[in-house]
């Protein structure tokens, strides 16, 4: 051994292992934590800053909504009943269905 | 060597980011545990913290390939730090000394390891980073320059005096 391999050997002394799970962990699941509050933050300012928009464009947004509100009600109104009506017949169809299977 | 880890990281990827802990945990606690001369859990938990730092601030490493100087120039100013705010200064921490030549490899005389492990104490943090990084981790002068923030010449100055030390504790001219 060559006097610098020694002084390299003293000094390499007390090294961690060249692998260690728990220290690692230890540092990813700070990393996890630091990245999932600055992502609330994020969305939490994101949303306040669309709240204060809505509230703010909520006047102007109501003259343009209103009409189209109620000029679309009778429209919605005819879909939702033959959406409803489709469903309800498709489960009676598919009890009838099963039940034949079963027969 | 580092690049591509780096980018995936810096694109948000904590899976690279974690295979960069890995690679360098060793080394980077190896040198804070020998630059605060022995005391283990603040040495990890300035790892640690460097790490931390390391993923904030990933957007302001300019070569992605430079990683590792610049990793082990954040840790080597938080010590600056920490041994500026005097909380983790103290003194030379003989017990943990005597530990150490105790757990001697079987080849090397303990006196003599204490002794070494004396002289390096007595350098002082510059000094000591500098021989850590170029005779225990192989740096070239150039990295350690850059980890460390100072000039090339300084650094080859360093170097030259404390392996010149170390050498002389073992009985060998420089």
């Amino acid at each position: 051994m060559t006097p610098d391999d020694q002084i390299t050997a003293i000094l390499r002394q007390g090294r961690p292992p060249v692998r260690d799970t728990t220290f690692e962990a230890a540092v990813m699941r700070q990393i996890a934590g630091r990245v999932l509050r600055q992502s609330l933050q994020a969305a939490l300012l994101s949303s306040a800053a669309g709240g204060l928009v809505l509230w703010a464009a909520a006047p102007a947004l109501v003259r343009v909504l209103e009409p189209l509100a109620n000029s679309l009600f009778s429209g919605v109104a005819v879909l939702a009943a033959t959406l409803s009506v489709l469903v309800a017949v498709g489960n009676v169809g598919l009890r009838a269905e099963i039940l034949a299977r079963n027969v | 060597m580092d690049g591509p880890l780096v980018q995936a990281a810096r694109g948000g990827s904590q899976a690279a980011f974690s295979r960069l802990v890995q690679r360098h945990q060793q080394s980077l606690r190896g040198f804070l545990r020998r630059l605060l001369q022995g005391r283990t859990d603040e040495a990890d938990d300035l790892a640690q913290e460097t790490f931390i730092s390391a993923w904030s601030s990933l957007s302001r490493l300019r070569a992605a390939d430079d990683f590792r100087p610049w990793l082990f120039g954040i840790a080597y100013r938080k010590v600056q730090t920490a041994l500026r705010s005097g909380l983790r200064q103290g003194r030379r921490d003989g017990e943990w000394l005597e530990a150490e030549a105790q757990a001697a490899e079987p080849a090397m005389d303990p006196a003599l390891r204490l002794t070494l492990e004396r002289v390096l104490s007595d350098l002082g943090p510059e000094q000591r980073a500098a021989v850590l990084l170029c005779l225990a981790e192989g740096w070239t002068h150039p990295e350690a320059a850059e980890a460390l923030g100072l000039p090339l010449g300084t650094i080859k100055s360093h170097v030259s005096r404390g392996r010149a030390r170390l050498l002389a504790e073992l009985g060998e001219a420089p």
